[in-house]
């Protein structure tokens, strides 16, 4: 009603006009009733009392219960309010509002007057509430104690109260509503049977969560657990086939479960593959290493304890793989092997000498290549060793086989040319001696026939002529000589004054005036065994070579020492036909010039019968081989160094009398 | 005095003619020469010689099959024979003292003066 009445421009044209009889008619005795109010009061702005009605028997509100100069305070705030006020009979429910016209339904202009009516909450008011809400109500100016729910509860009682507010909000009364209601015995009941009910559903969920886990969780994760027990993978099928996180896990451990079994072929291969490698590590013959990259052994098959006599406990982390080299190549073969390593090469059938257990020389030829990482860094090196010294044993009885056979051939074909020239130095000597014969006795028939003058010319040619037999007749004896070296005379002789006697010999018979004789003779050499004539011939004969060397002069150096032979060459070594045993002392000549030299291809033929570099008319090339002859007859040696255009020197091994 | 009587048994047939006259130019002898030695021990028995120079090889009888048949026949066994070779070296024939096989011998070629000297020595 305070809210209708108060921007009602009729009413609001009252606080003008101040016309009673419009208040009279529109605010009389039914609108009370109609809006269950039992006073209204009408003020101007100035607080003038414009218009009052009351029901009737209430004449005591005709007058309004608060001092009039409260009620522009009671409307500064609030333009609408609704308060309690404590009267003389009793309390009164007030409302009340600012009255405007129709155009201002939010009341923002002056208000034109004061609008306000109240209904006392009687005995008769407060029964009709308590008939209204059904239970009992009490109005309190002090605040009352609420019993305790439980005890409501029992009483099936509802109790509760508000505050009655006065118009500057200050607590005019408390109002206590107690409803004592059946009803509640059935919203406890209602209660009862909502909590069953919730706990009823509360099991269904539970029931419900746990199948769903059972089924969606439990089951699949039972199929998985078994599946991995057993390591059966078909357990999975069906779960593989689902969207879920499980359908994720099944194909997971599905592909686990391949990957796995791949893995385990490739394990049992590879197992498969060692034990093969292993087998055949164990069963082969060479010996199969692998090294780390500073050459520490890492594994070693079995083989070795039968090559090297070491088992590969007493290997692997424990030796380098130079350890076992032998001492004289150790540090050598170390170097080159660590300069392999550095350039990560691959090396084939290196032969080295190594040391067994034993003490014994066990020759290895050895294989490897490198093992890199995937950077290209080396770990280290793999490899195989064969013991070949069986074969390098049985390579070197070969070799020194061939080289013998080698050296018999050379002897055959030396003996066969010497047979050869034997023949034919016989045949030579008949078919050339017989006309020499006759060309001697012709001279000597000349000579008595036509004796020339001495000192004429006849006699110079007769001379020549007979010098010319002399000389033909010399070849032939050189060549009988080369044929039958034998029937010597051996004696004890000195070295030193055969030289002598032969450098004499030379002297005076050739021209040797340019060149430079040096002797270095040692004193007090061992006696040989020597055709003294034969040796003589062989000095002059490697003098004269050494002469025609240096056409234009030079020095000749001839040496002569005693000295144990260490070194094995032709002739000198441990086979019968050998001359000269290792380690024999012997006495040796050296006549060497410093004249043209002879090349290497020539060297080796030297020795050869008919061979010569002199030219036609020089000689006949039976020099050397003549003095080879000779030297072998004495079972001595004899060889040639040379160097083209710096000189040769013949080196004279002679045996040293036992007697 | 006699010339002495000396065969010579040479297969070469200047050789003898020139070591014939050589030798009947000193004067000393009387030389025949005959040249082949199948004919040889008919000759020394014809000619009867002091001593008899002997070559060794010959074509078609070897000295050495000659002096075997006058050694063995009496009528010729005691007559000295010299070999007379080039087969062998005068060396050798000096080294042996001038017999091989129990004979004098002469290695070709020989002067006159030596082929003298070796008569000498050896003619009774």
């Amino acid at each position: 009603m305070a809210y209708d009445y108060t921007y009602w421009d009729e009413m609001a044209r009252f606080f003008t006009t101040k016309d009673t009889e419009w208040a009279k008619v529109n605010m009389d005795a039914n609108v009370l009733d109609t809006y269950k109010t039992d006073v209204i009061w009408l003020f101007g702005l100035d607080l003038s009392p414009l218009y009052s009605i009351n029901r009737d028997g209430f004449d005591s509100l005709k007058e309004f219960p608060l001092p009039r100069a409260n009620i522009k305070d009671i409307f500064k705030e609030e333009r609408l309010r609704h308060f309690f006020v404590n009267t003389k009979i009793g309390l009164l429910e007030v409302r009340g509002a600012t009255v405007h016209p129709g155009s201002d339904p939010e009341r923002k202009t002056l208000p034109r007057g004061y609008f306000l009516t109240a209904r006392l909450w009687g005995k008769e008011y407060v029964a009709d509430l308590e008939e209204l809400i059904g239970g009992s109500i009490q109005i309190s100016n002090t605040k009352l104690a609420i019993p305790s729910p439980e005890a409501l509860l029992k009483a099936n009682s509802i109790v509760f109260s508000r505050q009655l507010s006065g118009w500057k909000g200050n607590v005019e009364d408390y109002i206590y509503i107690n409803i004592l209601s059946e009803q509640l015995q059935g919203y406890k009941l209602l209660s009862r049977n909502a909590v069953v009910i919730f706990i009823i559903f509360l099991i269904a969920v539970i029931i419900f969560i746990t199948l769903f886990i059972t089924t969606s969780v439990n089951l699949p994760l039972a199929i998985i657990s078994q599946s991995l027990k057993k390591e059966n993978p078909e357990k999975l099928r069906g779960l593989e086939k689902e969207t879920s996180e499980f359908g994720d896990i099944a194909r997971l451990i599905t592909s686990f479960f391949w990957q796995r079994q791949v893995l385990l072929k490739e394990v049992a291969e590879r197992k498969k593959a060692e034990a093969r490698f292993q087998q055949v590590a164990e069963a082969t013959e060479e010996w199969i290493w692998e090294v780390n990259k500073d050459g520490l052994y890492t594994y070693s098959s079995p083989v070795v304890e039968k090559i090297l006599g070491y088992n590969p406990e007493e290997i692997i982390g424990k030796k380098y793989f130079y350890d076992f080299l032998t001492p004289d190549v150790k540090e050598s073969l170390k170097k080159n092997a660590l300069e392999v390593f550095t350039a990560k090469k691959p090396f084939r059938n290196f032969l080295n000498p190594n040391l067994h257990k034993n003490g014994n020389i066990i020759f290895l030829e050895t294989s490897g290549s490198p093992m890199l990482d995937k950077e290209g860094n080396l770990l280290g090196y793999r490899g195989a060793d064969t013991d070949i010294t069986e074969r390098k044993k049985a390579e070197d009885e070969l070799k020194k086989a061939y080289t013998d056979l080698k050296e018999t051939q050379g002897q055959l074909i030396q003996a066969e040319k010497l047979n050869a020239v034997g023949q034919l130095a016989s045949g030579v000597a008949h078919e050339v001696r017989n006309p020499l014969g006759i060309i001697l006795q012709g001279i000597n028939y000349l000579e008595k026939k036509i004796p020339p003058d001495k000192g004429s010319e006849t006699a110079e040619i007769m001379a020549m002529l007979k010098g010319s037999v002399q000389r033909a007749d010399k070849i032939i004896n050189a060549l009988l000589d080369f044929s039958r070296a034998a029937n010597s005379d051996l004696k004890l002789e000195d070295i030193n004054s055969i030289l002598e006697s032969s450098l004499n010999l030379v002297k005076a018979r050739f021209k040797f005036d340019n060149i430079d004789v040096v002797t270095e003779t040692k004193e007090g050499l061992p006696m040989v065994l020597a055709d003294k004539n034969k040796l003589e011939q062989v000095f002059i004969n490697v003098l004269l070579n050494a002469a025609q060397a240096m056409p234009g002069g030079g020095k000749i150096i001839i040496r002569s020492y005693a000295k144990e032979l260490k070194e094995t060459k032709d002739g000198i070594g441990k086979r019968e036909e050998d001359h000269f045993r290792i380690g024999e002392k012997a006495v040796i000549v050296e006549i060497e010039d410093f004249g043209s030299g002879i090349s290497e291809e020539n060297l080796k033929k030297i020795f050869d019968p008919f061979f010569t570099t002199k030219g036609p008319g020089s000689g006949v090339g039976l020099g050397l081989s003549v003095t080879r002859n000779i030297i072998h007859m004495h079972r001595g040696l004899i060889y040639a160094e040379s160097q083209l255009g710096k000189g040769t020197k013949v080196i004279i091994i002679l045996k040293i009398s036992a007697r | 005095m006699d010339k002495k009587k000396i065969l010579i048994i040479d297969d070469e047939v200047d050789f003898t003619k020139v070591v014939k006259l050589n030798l009947e130019g000193t004067g000393k002898y009387e030389v025949r020469a005959e040249n082949k030695g199948s004919l040889g021990l008919a000759v020394t028995k014809e000619f009867k010689p002091d001593l008899v120079l002997l070559d060794i090889l010959m074509l078609d009888m070897e000295g050495s099959e000659v002096a075997y048949q006058l050694r063995s026949d009496e009528e010729t066994k005691n007559i000295p024979i010299v070999f007379l070779t080039a087969v062998i070296r005068k060396k050798e024939a000096e080294e042996n003292k001038g017999v091989i096989g129990g004979y004098p011998f002469i290695a070709k070629p020989v002067g006159i003066d030596e082929l003298i000297e070796v008569i000498e020595r050896n003619i009774h």
